[in-house]
C-alpha cells in the first residue's frame, strides 16, 4: 500500500467517508467531506501522525491545505 | 450516556475522543471558554436537554487573576489566600446553580494539574512560602473540600494520570496553539478512558464481589503439589509480589468489597496454609463463601452469587488459568473476567487498574458488609435446623426500626435507591439532593428500615418516600435489600408506612403504584398477597391499595417508628 493510499484509509476511517470520494483538492477550503473542518483537520494530522510515526511542526500543521498537500509533506517526513 | 463538556479552553477534541467510546451516546460540546456564560445563562443551550453527566474542565492559565499564579513573588501571604479564595468561589458558585437547576445530571469536575516548568522550579521544594504548584495544590484542595458538601459534584483527579503517563505524553504543545487544547492524541484518549471509568463509579455500576483462584494466583506454585513449605509467598524477592496482590484485596475488602474462593483443591490442603503460613496476608475468614472442590468453576461461581444474592455483573473473576478464565467467561457472561499478567510484579496493580471497585464515598454500611454476610451463612445454619418456619422466624428476635431520613444516613439511602434491582416496587432511582428534598418537605416523606436479628445487624435495608395525596397517600418507592426478605420484614414496613401516614396526615390507606420491570415481578405477587384492592390505570400500570387493618404487624417482628 503506498502512502496516499494509506492517508485516505486514515482519513476514510476518521470522517466515514468512501475512499473513492477523497480528491486531492479534498480538505476544508473545499468543504466536500462532512466533518472535515479545521478542527477535524486537526484530529486528522494526529490521526497521520501516529499511525506514520511521523510528527508535523505548528506551522506546517497550521498551514496544510489539501489532500495532495497532505500527502506530499508526509512523504517528505518519511524520507 | 448523554454527556456535556464545558470549559473555558477547547474540549471539542476530548468531546470527539469521548464520542468514540460506545458508553457515550451523545456527546455535546458547549463551545469554546463559554462554561461561565452557559452555566449562567439559563436559556442557553446547556439547558435545553437533560444530561447525564456534566464534564467540566478548566486552564488555569485562562482565568482571568491566573497570571498571579505564575507570578507570586511580591504578592503577600493575605493577597495570595484572597487570590484563591476568589477562584474557588466563583468556580463553585457558577457549578452550583447549574447543578440547582439540573440536580439528577452527575458533574465531573477535573482538577487544575500541577505545572512542571515554571520559572521557580527549584523553589518548589525549597523554600517556605507560596509557589506556583502550592498555590495551584490549595485551589484544589479547597475545590475537594467545596464538592464533598455538594451531591453529585465528583472531582477527578487530572494529576493522577498525568503521573502515571508523563506530562510529556498527556500534553502537545502544539495542539495548545493550534487548537486551545493543550492535550495530545494519546492525552485525549487517556483522559477520556478516564472520563469513562469515572462515570461507571458515579452511576453505582462498580462492582460489589471478587472471587479467587488459589494457586499461581493468591500465592505462586500449587498448594497439593508444593505443599505449604514450597508455595511463594513471603516478605522478599517475587514471593513479596504475591504478598502485595494480597495486601491489595484485603485493603478492597476493609472497604466493603465482598471475597470468595473459588479453587480446585482439596480443602484441608489450603486451609493449611491460611491458617499457618507466616507470610499469608488474607485469612480464611476474609471470604465470605469458599468454594474449594473439584467441580468446574461455573457451577461454583454460580452458587456463590446465589447464597450471596446478588447479579452476576457485580461479579469480578480471577484467575492465572486462561482455560478456567475462558469457560467461567463463557458459561457466564455477565462476570467479568480480566486477563491475568504473566509477570507477578504486575500483580499488586492488577485490580485497582481494572477501576471497576472505585468508590466516591464509604459507609459504615460497606466497612461492615463481610462481617453482615457471614452473619446471613449462620442465619442459614439455623433455617436448615428448625422445625416449622414460623417458629424459624419466631427463633430469630427479628426488630426493625423504621424512621424518617436525616443527613447521616443520606450517602446509604442514595447506595440504596440505586443499586436495589429486586424487591423494587418502581424502580425509580434518585440522587442524594433528591432524596434531601423529599425527605425536607412536609408533603412527601423519606423512611428508612434498620432491620436486625439475633445473629447481629443487617444494617439500613429498606426505603419508603410517600407523598400526601388528595385520597390517601402514595408510595412513590418501596424497596428492600435482598438480604431481608422472606421474613415478612417487608409486611412489617408496610404496615409501618401506613401507620407514619395515618398519624401525619391522617391518611386512610395507601395507594401503591406498581411499575413493572424485569426483575421485580415477587413485589407484585407480596402486593397481591396483602392488599384486597387494586385498580388498573389508562397506562397499564396497577395501583394496589393497602388498608392498615388488613395487616397486623407480624408476630415474630418488633417494630419501633
Amino acid at each position: 500500500m503506498n502512502l496516499e493510499e494509506k492517508i485516505k484509509g486514515i482519513i476514510s476511517d476518521f470522517f466515514y467517508v468512501d475512499p473513492d470520494e477523497i480528491s486531492g483538492d479534498s480538505g476544508v477550503l473545499k468543504g466536500d467531506i462532512k466533518n472535515w473542518d479545521s478542527l477535524g483537520q486537526l484530529q486528522l494530522i494526529l490521526g497521520i501522525e501516529a499511525k506514520c510515526n511521523i510528527k508535523f511542526s505548528t506551522k506546517e500543521i497550521q498551514d496544510l491545505g489539501d489532500f495532495d498537500s497532505i500527502v506530499q509533506l508526509a512523504a517528505e517526513k518519511m524520507g | 450516556m448523554r454527556l456535556r463538556l464545558e470549559s473555558n479552553y477547547n474540549l471539542a477534541l476530548l468531546g470527539a475522543a469521548l464520542a468514540r467510546r460506545p458508553f457515550a451516546t451523545n456527546v455535546d460540546d458547549g463551545g469554546y471558554n463559554l462554561f461561565a456564560a452557559n452555566l449562567l445563562n439559563f436559556d442557553s443551550d446547556l439547558y435545553s436537554e437533560h444530561y447525564d453527566g456534566l464534564i467540566i474542565s478548566l486552564d488555569l492559565e485562562y482565568l482571568d487573576k491566573t497570571t498571579h499564579f505564575y507570578d507570586f513573588l511580591g504578592k503577600n501571604d493575605g493577597e495570595i489566600e484572597n487570590l484563591v479564595y476568589e477562584t474557588v468561589h466563583e468556580i463553585v458558585n457558577v457549578i452550583s446553580g447549574f447543578m440547582k437547576r439540573r440536580p439528577e445530571t452527575v458533574v465531573c469536575l477535573m482538577t487544575f494539574p500541577l505545572a512542571v516548568d515554571t520559572p521557580f522550579n527549584r523553589l518548589e521544594v525549597n523554600s517556605a512560602g507560596w509557589t506556583t504548584n502550592k498555590i495551584i495544590s490549595e485551589v484544589n484542595r479547597c475545590l475537594v473540600e467545596k464538592s464533598l458538601s455538594i451531591s453529585n459534584l465528583f472531582l477527578l483527579d487530572l494529576d493522577n494520570l498525568i503521573r502515571r503517563f508523563g506530562y510529556e505524553n498527556i500534553f502537545d504543545n502544539r495542539m495548545k496553539y493550534l487548537a486551545k487544547s493543550p492535550y495530545s492524541q494519546f492525552g485525549l484518549e487517556s483522559i477520556a478512558k478516564d472520563i469513562e471509568f469515572f462515570f461507571t463509579t458515579a452511576t453505582s455500576a462498580s462492582k460489589k464481589l471478587l472471587v479467587l483462584d488459589l494457586d499461581n494466583t493468591l500465592w505462586g506454585g500449587i498448594a497439593g503439589e508444593d505443599g505449604i513449605g514450597g508455595i511463594e509467598i513471603s516478605n522478599d524477592g517475587v514471593g513479596r509480589a504475591y504478598y502485595d496482590f494480597q495486601k491489595s484485596i484485603l485493603s478492597l475488602k476493609r472497604r466493603g468489597v465482598l471475597l470468595a474462593i473459588c479453587s480446585k483443591n482439596n480443602e484441608a490442603d489450603v486451609k493449611g496454609i491460611f491458617e499457618s503460613h507466616p507470610d499469608m496476608v488474607l485469612s480464611w475468614d476474609d471470604f465470605v463463601v469458599r468454594k474449594i472442590n473439584w467441580t468446574d468453576k461455573a457451577t461454583n461461581i454460580k452458587e456463590i452469587v446465589t447464597e450471596l444474592n446478588i447479579g452476576f455483573e457485580s461479579v469480578v473473576f480471577i484467575d492465572d488459568n486462561p482455560a478456567e478464565r475462558q469457560w467461567v467467561n463463557n458459561s457466564l457472561p455477565g462476570v467479568m473476567v480480566p486477563d491475568f499478567p504473566e509477570e507477578p510484579s504486575l500483580l499488586p496493580d492488577l485490580i485497582s487498574k481494572l477501576h471497576v471497585f472505585d468508590t466516591f464515598s464509604i459507609t459504615q454500611d460497606d466497612l461492615d458488609k463481610t462481617e453482615k454476610y457471614q452473619s446471613e451463612s449462620a442465619r442459614r445454619q439455623v433455617e436448615r435446623e428448625s422445625i416449622t418456619y414460623d417458629e424459624f422466624l419466631g427463633s430469630l428476635d427479628i426488630k426493625c426500626r423504621v424512621f424518617e431520613l436525616n443527613s447521616e444516613y443520606l450517602k446509604r439511602a442514595a447506595q440504596l435507591v440505586n443499586k436495589t434491582n429486586q424487591f423494587n416496587l418502581s424502580t425509580k432511582r434518585y440522587t442524594e439532593s433528591q432524596l434531601l428534598s423529599y425527605a425536607e418537605s412536609d408533603q412527601s416523606d423519606v423512611l428508612l428500615l434498620g432491620v436486625s436479628d439475633k445473629f447481629g445487624d443487617y444494617g439500613i435495608v429498606g426505603l419508603a418516600i410517600l407523598v400526601r395525596a388528595d385520597a390517601g397517600t402514595t408510595v412513590d418507592t418501596f424497596l428492600l435489600s435482598c438480604r431481608v426478605l422472606g421474613k415478612k420484614v417487608e409486611e412489617a414496613f408496610l404496615v409501618s408506612m401506613a401507620e407514619f401516614s395515618m398519624t401525619r396526615w391522617a391518611s386512610e390507606f395507601l395507594v401503591v403504584p406498581f411499575v413493572p420491570s424485569f426483575k421485580n415481578d415477587q413485589v407484585h405477587k407480596f402486593l397481591s398477597d396483602v392488599c384486597d384492592e387494586s385498580s388498573q390505570t389508562l397506562d397499564g400500570s396497577t395501583h394496589f391499595h393497602f388498608f392498615p387493618g388488613r395487616l397486623p404487624f407480624p408476630d415474630h417482628i418488633e417494630v419501633k417508628l
